[in-house]
């Protein structure tokens, strides 16, 4: 009895691996296809660009000259450069933290009166530019803020006051196109945070009514806390997704004027394909990855000591 | 320590209402326990009195002052509710200290009275501690010195107890009338639970369809029910009626532990056979056939199944329930016609 127990449990053990590395390599096949276009359009691409910025010559170039740190010391240097991660930097303040305090505002309200019509409709309106093309966005805006034919000026010159170049002032150019920004995204954030409220069970709201506290207490103290970690994932998305801002720049103002909504990836692709420098590109776009990977690392590292997850 | 009364109130959700023209005096210091199916209107009543939920109609006083439409949070009331309602994004500490800091109570008097209350219910040891990482029985504690610190003039309870095991609920049960006799404060309590309502109330309010059915002492209640209703929802097995055999549709009710396994003198006495028999330990149950439908006894009395006796209920121990199924003296005259149905002495 023994020895035949002995003989079988190897026998058992060994088709138990085999069904094992059977479901391994079913497992490996299947997640294959997402596998194989990640790493041609992310990982490969991303190393190409730390090895491409390394080089000179041009687009055309056959064998582009390596240059070693040329390229991020003309960056350094560049000006030019330095206004682009300026308004990049003043573009992704203005349109996070306009859009998260504006998000958290609405969806509190919308949510306040759950039940009323209203607030579907207000919800729809507020909605509907996040399914809108940013192109179609951008150009409704180009018009709406043209400095002599644009709805706003109309308005403007209709009480009285002088028309004014919303897109065509270095002053207020930046400014403007974080607007549209806000315009666009508001709807996306206010639902994902509407949500979050929605979780909030209403006994938590009646103790602090037993409680006596006071309506903005309450907030403060109870519904901010309670939806702070979709607040986190919100705003690190709203960063990211402002660090990568172009397509609004490219057809509002190219980047202008006198270089005052030129941003990060705008800059990018200027170099790239209007200049035919990729390598010095590729430098650049070294600088954004590194900023995101250094301003996500932050946002969670202050998310640990603030945010409260259940 | 106040009391509480609520005159003609009314509660519709639209057109639907759950609670017309409720009437309910609770006695200054009294634990009072609401009790009755769900959807009876207890939470709601609770809730009212509390001024979570509006009233429609009528008047809620507490210490003879109307308080209709003074906010939930002044009306010096504490609450403990069936979720715990903790504030998930506070610790311990910061939870019991919540109410006081709104109430603008100085810090030494927050420190002293979260030290005394804490000591209480033995949190001492888990002040810094998040909700999460606590079990049932400690979150409920937290929830009950959070109620408790506000120094309320009235203690509201919505089925506190349902959310712990049996083992801790009994145990809590019993620190719970500990308390409200340390405290003296009128306790408002909600269980659908009638063993809870009968071991820590001192006065029941037993409600059905958004009606008060009887209100009364546990002892009352289980001695003298007024109804029916009341008479089957106290005690198990639920209490027999025997129903179709009295004129005037009189029906004939008694307790399953009020049966005695052999003849009685002063009583009927039933020819029936044990269908089944449950053994409790101390007690058995019994179900007997009999011409009149089943009958339910609870007694010590060991027989076994299929045994065929005489059970009789004597006539102290019976209640009489007219048509409407409220409860009617029981004359002499009727009880010679229960003799006479019954088979029983006179």
């Amino acid at each position: 009895m023994a020895k035949t127990k002995a003989k079988k449990k190897p026998e058992i053990e060994r088709v138990a691996g085999r069904n094992e590395k059977r479901e391994k390599l079913m497992g490996y096949l299947m997640a294959m296809p997402a596998i194989v276009l990640l790493f041609a359009f992310t990982v490969y691409p991303l190393f190409y660009m730390a090895y491409r910025s390394l080089y000179g010559g041009s687009v055309i170039s056959r064998n582009p000259k390596f240059v070693g740190f040329d390229n991020y010391k003309a960056l350094i240097e560049s000006t030019d450069f330095h206004q682009v991660l300026m308004n990049t930097a003043v573009y992704t303040a203005i349109t996070v933290g306009l859009t998260m305090v504006l998000a958290i505002v609405i969806a509190v309200w919308l949510n306040g009166k759950r039940n009323s019509k209203l607030n579907g409709i207000a919800q729809t309106f507020i909605f509907t530019p996040h399914i809108i093309s940013m192109v179609s966005v951008s150009t409704l805006f180009l018009w709406l803020m043209d400095s002599q034919n644009g709805l706003l000026n109309v308005v403007l010159t209709a009480l009285g006051f002088e028309p004014y170049s919303f897109l065509a002032s270095p002053e207020t150019a930046l400014l403007s196109v974080s607007l549209v920004s806000v315009w666009k995204g508001l709807g996306y954030y206010v639902l994902l945070i509407m949500a979050a409220l929605q979780n909030i069970p209403t006994s938590v709201y009646e103790a602090a009514e037993m409680d006596d506290t006071p309506p903005l207490r309450t907030f403060f103290k109870i519904t901010l806390p309670m939806i702070s970690p979709t607040i986190l994932f919100t705003s690190v998305v709203a960063v990211i997704a402002s660090f990568k801002v172009f397509d609004s720049v490219s057809i509002m103002t190219g980047g202008g004027p006198v270089n005052s909504t030129n941003t990060l990836v705008y800059y990018i692709y200027d170099f790239a394909y209007s200049y035919g420098k990729p390598g010095q590109a590729c430098a650049a776009g070294m600088v954004l990855l590194l900023f995101v990977c250094v301003v996500t690392y932050v946002q969670f590292l202050v998310g640990k000591k603030r945010v409260h997850y259940q | 320590m106040s009391s509480i009364s609520l005159k003609n109130v009314k509660k519709a959700y639209g057109d639907d209402v759950v609670i017309e023209n409720l009437n309910l005096e609770i006695k200054d210091g009294s634990f009072t326990v609401l009790v009755g199916p769900s959807g009876c209107g207890k939470s709601t009543t609770l809730r009212m009195i509390t001024g979570l939920e509006t009233i429609t109609d009528g008047d809620i006083l507490i210490d003879g002052k109307r308080v209709n439409d003074v906010a939930p949070g002044k009306r010096d009331i504490s609450m403990v509710f069936q979720n715990y309602a903790l504030y998930p994004t506070m610790t311990v500490k910061d939870n019991i200290e919540f109410g006081l800091i709104n109430k603008k109570i100085p810090k030494e008097e927050r420190e002293k009275r979260i030290r005394e209350v804490c000591e209480i219910v033995g949190l001492t040891e888990y002040l810094d501690r998040m909700p999460a990482n606590l079990s049932g029985g400690q979150r409920q504690r937290v929830a009950l010195a959070r109620a408790m610190v506000k120094e309320p003039k009235v203690f509201m309870m919505d089925e506190p107890l349902s959310n712990l095991d049996a083992k801790l609920r009994g145990a809590m049960r019993v620190e719970l009338i500990n308390m409200h006799k340390r405290m003296g404060t009128t306790f408002v309590y909600v269980t659908h639970d009638q063993v809870e309502a009968m071991s820590m109330a001192d006065d029941i309010v037993l409600m059905d369809k958004g009606k008060i059915i009887q209100q009364s002492s546990p002892a009352e209640l289980y001695h003298n029910p007024n109804c029916i209703y009341t008479a089957q929802f106290v005690g198990s097995p639920q209490t027999n009626i025997i129903d179709g055999h009295l004129p005037n549709e009189i029906k004939l009710g008694f307790r399953p532990e009020k049966v005695r396994m052999h003849e009685v003198e002063n009583g009927i006495n039933i020819p029936a056979k044990i269908a089944t028999r449950e053994m409790l330990g101390a007690e058995i149950i019994y179900s007997l056939e009999t011409a009149y439908g089943t009958i339910m006894a609870k007694t010590d009395v060991d027989m076994p199944v299929d045994t065929e006796l005489k059970f009789g209920v004597e006539y102290d121990n019976m209640y009489l329930f007219g048509a409407d199924t409220y409860r009617i003296p029981f004359t002499a005259e009727l009880k010679d016609i229960i003799a006479v149905v019954f088979g029983g002495n006179k």
